[in-house]
């Protein structure tokens, strides 16, 4: 089976072959006359001209062999490799170089670890580029006939919700709206990190950390798409956004676990599969609750403030129900999507940030030394915060040390040669970020946390397409701007009040579940100032 | 209807036209003249609301320069959508700042009179440009004014990416 598999596709990459060799010579000869020839387009000139009107194709792409059927699967399912797909590309990457294909299963996928490819890659992306979403998400949907949202949709459907939703979502302006929720709520979690302040010891540990970050992060997100305070940082959770927290946690780790095989996991009705049903069929109906409690919130205000109906509120709800462009169904659909990426993102953010300010004095000094200049009691402004360059800085620098999504990925909706190789349409492209962050080749002292390499004043000295944690174009994080001022709002605060230490001197090894985590062990305490 | 037309003589007529658009910020009018006003419609001899629009010009890398009409207080990428001038790939992200497609290279002498400063969003994004210079800006974030008439940017190769021209 599996090899009249990868004889189609061999076929298919052949006869592609010769078309695309004309169409790369071409390429070469536009490059060339553009006014800099930059790294990338260089190294398919070099390729190509080598070989004439040879492209390479994928049977001449190295890899790792892997197994009959189940190809290179097993290697992730190794006790030693769980949680650590990341870590198992990367060496990968160290064996066969910077780009190698492997069989997931039944397909074949490609990754890459070079800048220089992976701008070849961004620069060949269509108007609607196409971020492969888990296979069980898709399952999911289609046997709950659900809607897609912002994050598991593609093509067409996809830009109409990018279009709307980036409007009000990644304008630095429209984002400068949400400061002062956001510097609110970072109050709060300063306030209940002293509540859960184990009181008897001399720096002290937080109870339960890791649902208080997750607390800050449903509670700033929700403040921004739907203008509602949850009351998540109050007291005790509300039951309701603990079960959403912990149902989204559930869909990205078992969406990564069914990442090969889903649909013969959903056939058998495996553990996993049920858990991946149950974690979305909680999201969708939580989030849908909230959703309608506000619609009818706004109905009633509606009906007493007559003039209401061309005035747009603040928040992202408010903002799509003025304008029309989406259906009810759609909007569901989308504010589901953007509260489960929000909160398992930005939350594991920073508290990867937190550990690595923990694990380095001197820079958590030189970030207190920033924040301390500017008011502790008054707002602070989004042109302030830009100012606060250290700040920036830091985030960056935790991003590349850990990013947050360490493997980004793309399909590519026509065939396209990278790195001299045809990769036919279709095929999963993996960008390991990871890898490429924590190469030496790309980075001075990979492994050490530097946030003044960001500093322009320093001058950066690496290729800005090694580290893009949010990706690039148009179908980057659509919620990267509101998550950075999250974070900022947040960290300013915490270092007002706290020195961050750690607990322990053993290493801090995370893991990637969708999403890079410290959760299992942050080993952090917080000492007031 | 005499209290209305009275008060319209009184208004100034730029306020008349302003408040078409923004009838929050015309507080000396009732919300009933403002409608009033504008359900009539103007009259042939009244002036047709009309931003200022000065002359801009966009040199390709192969030299070919097309001209385009630019509104006051549009940014250069929609000068750009509403000449409709054909560049493959301009302002993907359209003015979102998640890309660099509207790239483009200034003089000089226009790039230091340009009144704000790239913001480190802008510059970050600015690193991921194709064929980056000294002078260069995002389109998106270039926004028109009176003195840019006459002024002449340059589209850098690779603005449609390394994609094929079709």
């Amino acid at each position: 089976m599996t090899a009249t598999m990868s004889e189609a596709v061999l076929r298919r990459a052949a006869s592609q072959a010769v078309l695309l060799a004309r169409q790369s010579i071409r390429r070469c000869l536009f490059t060339e006359s553009s006014p800099r020839t930059s790294e990338a387009a260089s190294i398919t000139t070099e390729d190509i001209s080598d070989s004439e009107v040879r492209v390479k194709t994928l049977q001449d792409m190295p890899g790792p062999q892997g197994y009959p059927i189940l190809g290179t699967a097993p290697e992730y399912f190794r006790k030693a490799n769980r949680g650590q797909m990341h870590d198992v590309q990367r060496k990968f990457h160290q064996k066969y170089g910077r780009i190698f294909k492997e069989k997931l299963g039944p397909v074949t996928n490609v990754s890459i670890a070079d800048p220089r490819l992976v701008e070849e890659l961004f620069r060949n992306e269509s108007k609607t580029p196409n971020r492969p979403p888990y296979d069980a998400w898709i399952l999911y949907k289609e046997m709950r006939k659900r809607k897609m949202g912002i994050m598991s949709a593609n093509g067409e459907e996809w830009r109409k919700f990018r279009n709307v939703l980036s409007k009000k979502l990644l304008k630095p302006r429209a984002i400068a709206s949400y400061m002062k929720d956001f510097s609110d709520v970072g109050q709060e979690l300063v306030d209940k990190i002293r509540t859960n302040q184990n009181k008897n010891e001399e720096g002290r540990e937080v109870r339960n950390l890791p649902d208080v970050l997750y607390a800050w992060a449903a509670e700033s997100t929700g403040a921004m798409i739907m203008d509602s305070r949850f009351g998540c940082l109050k007291a005790d959770m509300p039951e309701e956004i603990s079960n959403f927290v912990k149902a989204v946690a559930t869909s990205f780790l078992t969406g990564h676990q069914l990442i090969v095989f889903a649909n013969i996991h959903k056939k058998l009705n495996t553990k996993i599969w049920r858990d991946h049903v149950q974690s979305w069929d909680t999201i969708t109906e939580i989030a849908e609750r909230i959703v309608d409690r506000k619609l009818k919130e706004l109905a009633e205000r509606n009906r007493n403030e007559l003039e209401l109906e061309n005035e747009t509120g603040n928040s992202l709800l408010e903002y799509l129900l003025a304008n029309k462009q989406l259906t009810t169904n759609e909007i569901y659909s989308n504010l589901t999507e953007l509260l489960l990426t929000g909160v398992d993102t930005s939350s594991n953010t920073l508290g990867t940030a937190l550990l690595m300010l923990a694990k380095n004095p001197q820079a958590q000094e030189k970030l207190q030394q920033e924040i301390d200049m500017i008011s502790k009691n008054s707002d602070i402004s989004y042109d302030e915060l830009r100012s606060l360059q250290y700040l920036g800085a830091v985030v960056k620098e935790t991003l590349r040390y850990y990013p947050t999504i360490p493997i980004n990925a793309r399909v590519m909706d026509s065939d396209t040669v990278i790195g001299g190789y045809l990769i036919p349409k279709g095929t999963c492209i993996l960008l390991n970020t990871y890898t490429m962050c924590r190469d030496e080749r790309n980075f001075t002292n990979a492994d050490q946390f530097i946030p003044d390499r960001w500093l322009r004043t320093e001058g950066r000295d690496f290729n800005p397409f090694t580290a893009l944690p949010f990706g690039h174009g148009t179908r980057g994080c659509i919620g990267r701007r509101a998550a950075e001022t999250m974070i900022y709002n947040a960290l300013i605060k915490i270092m007002q009040n706290f020195c961050i230490k750690l607990t322990t001197t053993d290493e801090v090894k995370p893991t990637v579940r969708t999403v890079l985590t410290h959760f299992d062990n942050l080993p952090i305490k917080f000492c007031d100032r | 209807m005499s209290r209305v037309s009275t008060l319209r003589v009184l208004i100034p007529k730029f306020a008349l036209n302003f408040a078409r658009y923004e009838s929050t910020t015309v507080q000396f009018t009732s919300k009933k003249v403002v409608t009033c006003c504008v359900n009539r419609k103007f009259s042939s001899t009244s002036p047709k609301l009309k931003k200022e629009t000065v002359t801009v010009y966009f040199v390709d890398f192969q030299g070919n320069k097309q001209t385009a009409k630019a509104k006051v207080g549009d940014s250069l990428l929609d000068v750009v959508v509403e000449n409709e001038i054909d560049i493959d790939g301009f302002g993907a992200c359209e003015g979102t700042l998640a890309c660099s497609t509207c790239h483009l290279i200034f003089k000089k002498k226009d790039f230091d009179k340009l009144p704000e400063k790239p913001t480190d969003e802008e510059l970050d994004m600015l690193d991921l440009a194709y064929g980056l210079k000294e002078t260069s800006r995002l389109g998106c974030q270039i926004i028109v004014t009176k003195d840019m008439d006459g002024l002449e940017v340059e589209i850098p190769g690779g603005v449609a990416d390394a994609r094929e021209p079709s």
